[in-house]
């Protein structure tokens, strides 16, 4: 209908030429190729964009495997660090699963998992050397107020003076005013030592100014 | 001949006593050595199953008590008050006061160790009556030669540390020597220093108030150092092809080996540094606080 309309509206450009017999069949090849052409471009199109979709998706999936992959594999990473950071170790195994923990853990957020196995380390009896190693690590994190609860418990607790003195060095970077109960007790226990007792006082001091 | 050979056979026989008297061979090759003692130590390692334990004390008689598990609660306990006895030796080093020693033998009573052997456990302690300790073994003197296959755990104190005990502990000009031991090690001392020689590790030792000197002559470190000294020095040479990461705090870090410096940090007027050698297969620590870190090159 549309060709027919057209011929009509533009009835002057054509004459009573006829077409040359063998120019139809080009006409028709051409017509032919045009439409086939067409066609394949459509479909071309059409197949890129289910691949396209389909790609999509795959790197959404990888994406999201390798996520999971990753995630499984940190959590198994921090599983098997709690595990070498338990009683049941030998303290040099402790001690270097909580260096480790160090080194792989820096400048990173803090894993409640390993927090919870460092703050067993500090009530345990466990060794001088791993009490002081979390006590670094824990210092890390300033702002968490369970690693600061947990520290000024362990003050109040520990009997160990090298221990000790760490925890009161400890305290005072973190200007802690909770600690001066526990600070008090360690200057009034006839069972500290001198340094203990010097510390203690002198950060005492410190906070009540 | 019936005479000499009567001789022979009696010099034998006190001969074998007295090394009875100066030596003691306890079969032990696995589990751990857990000496409690402030008695100076000079303990080595070697490829062996037996603890061989040599008084040098000169002309001193050496008892030995020897105790299995289930006589352990032989060993008295009491509560009294440890400052009686840093009265009564403060009281006999004043009556010693202008007067030296009379002729040329000397006796020792007190040169005695408790040896309990437990399963798995070796525990060598001073005779302390009353859990009390007695500052007058820190003048004697021992000798072990310990098998390589066992764990060391040396504490410089008497084991069950109280605050009370170390308060008054003497300072022993001699530092508590450990060589060539393959083991795994901890010790720990309060005012006195430790010097290790060629021994492999893993190794945990702290003092507080005195120096660690490690030397590494004949091995490299391969299994973790960790080292604090509260108020004294720690000085460790090393070789220049070990493969370590030191993580060094100290007032100062002197070195002359070529570490390449990983981070450095100044924190209330301590320095804290991460320093590399190598590969940096190997991790130690060394902690002095308020002292000079050295890492000397091995000459």
């Amino acid at each position: 209908m549309i060709l027919e309309k057209f011929i009509k509206e533009h009835k002057k450009v054509f004459n009573n030429q006829k077409m040359p017999a063998n120019a139809s069949l080009d006409f028709e090849t051409r017509l032919k190729n045009e439409l086939h052409n067409s066609n394949r471009f459509k479909r071309f199109k059409k197949t890129i964009r289910h691949i396209s979709i389909a790609a999509s998706f795959m790197l959404l999936v990888t994406l999201g495997y390798l996520y999971n992959e990753n995630r499984q594999e940190q959590l198994e990473i921090i599983d098997n660090l709690v595990f070498a950071l338990g009683e049941n170790q030998t303290n040099s195994t402790r001690l270097e699963a909580i260096y480790e923990v160090e080194d792989l853990y820096q400048n990173k957020k803090e894993d409640e998992k390993i927090l919870n196995a460092y703050f067993k380390i500090l009530k345990n009896k466990s060794d001088s050397h791993s009490k002081i190693a979390v006590i670094d690590a824990l210092l890390k994190f300033p702002d968490n107020q369970f690693v600061r609860s947990n520290l000024i418990d362990a003050l109040g607790n520990e009997k160990e003076p090298l221990v000790q003195l760490k925890l009161i060095k400890s305290v005072a970077i973190l200007r802690e005013q909770r600690a001066k109960g526990p600070l008090q007790q360690i200057i009034e226990n006839k069972e500290s030592l001198p340094i203990i007792k010097g510390n203690a006082s002198a950060l005492l001091a410190m906070l009540n100014n | 001949m019936k005479k000499i050979t009567t001789i022979i056979t009696v010099l034998l026989i006190v001969g074998n006593s007295y090394s009875q008297d100066n030596e003691k061979h306890i079969k032990f090759n696995k589990g751990t050595l857990k000496i409690c003692s402030i008695s100076n130590f000079q303990i080595r390692g070697y490829d062996g199953d037996e603890v061989i334990i040599k008084s040098l004390n000169n002309g001193t008689r050496f008892r030995y008590h020897h105790f299995s598990q289930k006589n352990e609660n032989m060993v008295e306990k009491s509560q009294s008050s440890p400052y009686r006895r840093i009265t009564s030796v403060d009281k006999k080093n004043e009556l010693k006061k202008g007067l030296k020693p009379l002729g040329n033998k000397t006796t020792n009573s007190t040169a005695s160790l408790y040896i309990i052997e437990n399963p798995g456990e070796l525990i060598i302690r001073d005779n302390n009556i009353g859990g009390i300790i007695n500052l007058s073994h820190n003048k004697n003197k021992y000798e072990l030669l310990i098998p390589n296959s066992i764990k060391l755990l040396w504490n410089t104190e008497n084991c069950t540390k109280t605050n009370l005990n170390t308060s008054f502990m003497a300072i022993n000009s001699r530092p508590w020597e450990l060589s060539n031991f393959k083991g795994e090690v901890e010790i720990s001392a309060s005012y006195g220093s430790i010097y290790l020689v060629d021994v492999s590790g893993p190794v945990i030792a702290n003092t507080l108030g005195g120096n660690i000197k490690v030397v590494f002559d004949n091995i490299t470190p391969n299994n973790l150092y960790s080292l604090i000294s509260n108020d004294g020095y720690i000085d460790v040479t090393l070789p220049q092809n070990a493969n370590i990461k030191v993580d060094a705090i100290g007032d100062d870090i002197l070195s002359d080996i070529d570490f390449q410096v990983l981070n450095e940090t100044i924190i209330n007027g301590t320095k804290e540094m991460e320093l590399q050698l190598n590969s940096g297969k190997t991790k130690m620590k060394l902690d002095s606080r308020s002292g000079t870190v050295y890492l000397r090159k091995k000459k």
